[in-house]
């Protein structure tokens, strides 16, 4: 009589890693590949997903058998807070109820956790400001990775990177955003006309999770005193109605014109280019020398959509 | 019509044993009682099931003439043909007829003395008295003739300002029938419940010298009735602003100054009098059903038998309900994936042009290729609409073509929307009628003074042209001849050689490249296509407070043409994750609006000089925004080439016995829109319905 055949069952196991980069702290996922030869259906059975310190991360299942080899399909798993290079490994346990002879498999797989994007964001910066003037501007921070950046503080450094100002964000997102955390700075314009190159920075955080450094620059435009006023009447021009909210425009001066169609900018002397447009008016150019107060009557065209005969003309 | 059924069908089998031929077997029906203008019916009782000369075809249906496409030659041609007696199906793709004609601005330019050219004139109003307003023009503005009119639509010597010659490469036998056959189709259209207002003007391609255009319209009424000329507000899409109806895809716009009060006009003023007519007269339609090919004795010899249609049901996008059209009188309902649909006296191709098939309107523009952008009314008309099948169909058996060159030659066949984050950019449809769901949004429509407001930026991030100067179009082929011709409207001398003289020419010339920037070729195009890929504005929150854009529902919605981000860099990560057509990251768009507002700031635009045409205002208040922005590919001026009767010629010149064709299916005809179309339709009605049964 012949001796019985040993069975004995080898296993491999494979880890695919959706995405190598993920953000700290945030889902991370994979695909375990399990196969066994001779061929057999494995799902039901678990696996653990273990750290470097061999500490069980997830115990997860093999869910799909496509006659050859066994898979989890998509797992989500967390991945740490520490940024870097980290290796982890999958682990396919040695069966114990069965007669086969096996040894489990396991298959190390490694990604990389980056710190969370931040964005500085600075906006209503007057466009013009002259020497020495005190202005204000509006800081916000927002994480990528979408945390709360509210009480985080920020601060303004000049184009010799002095510090300007320091603040809080405040705890309610800015109107119109999700996640978008902001506070108001005073600041000083240099006394010398020109464009300065300023930079807002995210100064200190909470650190349970880690954050790149956020930092974004922005320009701070000094201009000469002004000598003269411009006083720009916008009026339609079929209608000679005021219009109201129209945009005066001579780089980098910016205004809006008031319930009588009115707005005033003052300049220094000099060539100028004044746009008025805007609430559906084509744009009205008119290009001048400045020496002294001036009223210009700007008279804006309708913009009154292109009928059907315009379009197919 | 007959629905062949099985046990009819083999009641007549074998045809090759017996040895009728197709003609044979006619004369053999005929003797039964099924003589021309007869309407066999769907149920079998009078069902003929026979074939054709090659021997394995059987016919499902069988009637006089056969018309593929229910659009404004489609309609045209039905009521047409069967006035003259002939019994008439339109097989049409869409679940409700109309075509293009339906969401059109239903601006008909037709002349030559036509009979509103003759009521204006006078300075009469309409007969049911509707028309209270002075007429638009003056009376030498309307004094027009046949020869005229075929003079200003072959005139050589007409170059638009784009530089473009519009006249002199159209088919001129095309154009003698067409024109001859304008004052009649304007009576015939007046005879089938169509309203004109007064002439102003004319639509593109309609000639220099005189005016020759009217809208369609309808009086706001208590009930709507297409014989009393009446709609109620709610049918009319006029009661809510925000909302349209199921009878009027597209809201109908005032027309008081061409008429009077209460004056609505739009396509639905032209397409449903037909459409009522088409009913009444005992024209049958079925519906859902894409005409694929022509059945002819020999491939390329003989006479067309028939046409081969497909099943091509619509079905609501939300409840998932097979869309029904509006009336349902006529209907032919039939489900089966194929039938096969014999044509005793003729086939009238109908369906359209090829507009909405990107892979054959690439081949006069190639970057057109992209599928991001549709032809106009991608909504209404539905995945088939526009999709060569005539061309396609008409190559198959010998046809020639006309005109392809011309596609390129008319002026505005394609250009950039004003109105931004919707797909279907070329109207203005709102929630109401049941293919809303398929755009999702209404859009918003921000102008062209809405231009400056935004930096424009192709699938990689960056800017590729001039803003402001995006939405322009070149003008001038048509009447008043404000830019195609020295001088305005009746200073215009036809066919004079100082109409493109060099130096006149490079005064008039007046074209923005912004659509072939748009199109251009960037870091994100890919062989083998080299697709341009979808464009967007990009604007602040301050841009929104500055303009009081509409951006809630209906006009905006989150169907991947409208987006909203904290931060210019979550925006165009949501762009990439939400957006159909978008293949590859914006990579550059957080430097390019950097950039921006360094120009903006500096009041200099080095890269596309805006700075000459517009203020620039910087993106830097959140939230930040980004609005589809939408080339448009209308109409389609190349096609099959027919003669005079609009019958369809082969490669060798001769005429496809029993084969016509009209509007955008045919070339060789630079003139836009519906004119072309009812008068196409008009002449191959009633050609094909005078044409030997067989």
């Amino acid at each position: 009589m012949a001796a019985a055949e040993e069975l004995t069952q080898t296993v491999s196991c494979r880890v695919d890693v959706v995405s190598r980069e993920v953000d700290a702290g945030h889902d991370l996922t994979i695909r375990v590949t399990v196969v066994v030869s001779p061929v057999g259906d494995l799902r039901g059975t678990g696996l653990q997903i273990e750290d470097r310190n061999g500490s069980v991360v997830e115990n997860i299942e093999l869910s799909e058998f496509d006659g050859e080899a066994n898979h989890t399909g998509d797992v989500v798993v967390k991945a740490p807070r520490m940024p870097g290079k980290h290796m982890w490994r999958a682990v396919y346990p040695a069966p114990t109820d069965t007669d086969a002879e096996s040894s489990g498999a396991e298959a190390p797989f490694s990604f990389v956790v980056k710190p969370h994007a931040t964005r500085v964001l600075v906006w209503d910066v007057p466009p013009a400001v002259e020497g020495g003037e005190r202005f204000h501007a509006q800081l916000g921070v927002t994480c990528a990775s979408e945390c709360q950046t509210q009480g985080w503080s920020v601060a303004v450094h000049d184009h010799d990177g002095r510090p300007q100002a320091t603040a809080t964000l405040g705890d309610a997102p800015w109107p119109g955003t999700t996640a978008l955390y902001s506070t108001q700075v005073e600041l000083t314009a240099p006394a010398t006309s020109g464009l300065y190159a300023w930079e807002a920075r995210v100064l200190a955080h909470r650190r349970e999770v880690p954050h790149a450094d956020g930092a974004v620059g922005f320009g701070v435009r000094v201009v000469p005193a002004p000598a003269c006023r411009l006083t720009v009447v916008a009026l339609d021009a079929v209608r000679h109605t005021p219009v109201r909210g129209a945009k005066v425009t001579v780089h980098p001066y910016r205004a809006l014109t008031d319930e009588q169609g009115v707005a005033e900018i003052r300049l220094p002397r000099g060539a100028y280019r004044l746009f008025v447009s805007g609430q559906n008016y084509a744009p009205f150019r008119h290009d001048g020398d400045m020496q002294a107060d001036v009223t210009i009557a700007a008279e804006l065209a309708l913009d009154r959509g292109l009928s059907d005969a315009d379009i197919w003309s | 019509m007959a629905k062949t059924s099985d046990t009819t069908r083999n009641d007549h089998e074998p045809k090759k044993v017996n040895g009728l031929s197709r003609r044979d077997f006619v004369r053999t029906g005929a003797a039964a009682g099924l003589g021309a203008g007869a309407l066999l019916r769907p149920d079998g009782a009078h069902a003929q099931g026979r074939e054709a000369t090659t021997d394995d075809i059987v016919w499902d249906y069988e009637v006089d003439v056969v018309i593929a496409g229910g659009g404004c030659a489609g309609l045209t041609a039905a009521i047409r043909a069967r006035d003259l007696g002939a019994s008439v199906l339109v097989v049409d793709q869409n679940f409700d007829p109309g075509g293009r004609m339906l969401h059109s601005g239903a601006f008909l330019s037709l002349g030559g003395g036509d009979p509103v050219q003759r009521r204006d004139m006078k300075g009469e109003s309409d007969d049911e008295g509707f028309i209270t307003v002075d007429p638009a023009e003056a009376p030498e503005e309307l004094d027009d003739s046949v020869d005229l009119l075929f003079t200003d639509l072959t005139d050589w010597s007409v170059l638009d300002t784009k530089a473009q010659s519009p006249y002199r490469y159209n088919e001129r036998e095309l154009v003698r029938a067409w024109a001859e056959n304008c004052p009649a189709t304007r009576q015939f259209l007046m005879d089938n419940y169509v309203r004109f207002t007064r002439v102003n003007g004319t639509h593109g391609g309609g000639g220099l010298s005189r005016a020759r255009g009217a809208r369609c319209f309808l009086m706001l009424g208590d009930k709507t009735d297409i014989k009393a000329g009446t709609i109620t507000a709610e049918d009319a899409g006029v009661a809510d602003p925000e909302r349209t109806s199921a009878f009027a895809p597209v809201q109908m716009n005032d027309a008081s100054r061409f008429v009077a009060p209460n004056a609505v006009s739009n396509g639905v003023a032209l397409s449903r009098p037909l459409e009522f007519s088409a009913r009444e007269k005992g024209v049958e339609f079925m519906f859902h059903r894409h005409f694929d090919e022509l059945v002819r004795e020999q491939p390329f010899s003989g006479r067309v038998l028939g046409i081969r249609a497909h099943y091509s049901p619509r079905h609501h996008p939300e409840t998932g309900e097979r869309l029904e059209s509006y009336w349902q009188n006529g209907n032919v309902e039939e489900q089966r994936e194929t039938v096969s649909i014999g044509a005793r006296r003729a086939v009238i191709l109908a369906s359209g042009g090829h507009a909405g098939n990107p892979q054959v309107r690439s081949m006069f523009y190639p970057a057109l290729r992209e599928p991001a952008f549709p032809t106009s009314g991608h909504a209404l008309q539905g995945p088939h609409g526009q999709d060569a099948s005539a061309l396609t169909a008409g190559l198959r058996v010998g046809a020639n073509l006309a005109g392809m060159q011309q596609n390129v030659s008319y002026p505005t066949t394609f250009h950039i929307s004003t109105r931004l984050g919707t797909r279907d950019a070329y109207t203005t449809m709102m929630p109401g009628h049941p293919t809303f769901g398929f755009r999702g949004s209404a859009g918003v429509n921000v102008g062209s003074a809405g231009f400056e407001e935004f930096i424009a930026v192709n699938q990689v991030g960056k800017r590729f042209f001039n803003e402001v100067r995006l939405p322009s179009r070149p003008r001038g082929n048509r009447y008043p001849g404000d830019g195609g011709a020295p001088g305005q409207g009746l200073a215009h001398t036809p066919l004079d050689w100082r109409n493109c003289r060099k130096e006149w020419v490079r005064e008039m010339y007046s074209y923005d490249h912004g659509l072939d920037a748009a199109l251009a070729i960037n870091e994100g195009s890919k062989p083998p296509d080299y697709y341009s890929g979808p464009l967007w504005a990009i604007f602040d929150q301050d841009a929104v407070e500055r303009t009081g854009w509409e951006l809630w529902y209906p006009y905006v919605a989150d169907n991947g043409y409208f987006f909203k981000a904290d931060t210019i860099e979550e925006l165009a990560k949501k762009i990439v994750a939400g957006h159909e057509f978008q293949r590859v990251p914006l990579k550059h768009l957080a430097r390019t609006v950097a950039t921006w507002n360094g120009y903006a700031d500096a009041g200099v635009d080095p890269e596309f000089e805006r700075e000459a045409d517009a203020p620039m205002s910087p993106i830097a208040t959140p939230p930040f925004y980004a609005l589809s922005i939408m080339v448009i590919w209308h109409d389609s001026y190349g096609g099959l080439r027919v003669n005079g009767r609009q019958q369809v010629v082969d490669m060798q010149g001769e005429v496809i016995p029993g084969l016509f064709a009209g509007g955008e299916a045919v070339g060789g005809f630079n003139k836009h829109g519906l004119g072309k179309g009812h008068v196409h339709g008009y002449i191959a009605g009633t050609h094909a319905a005078e044409d030997p049964a067989i």
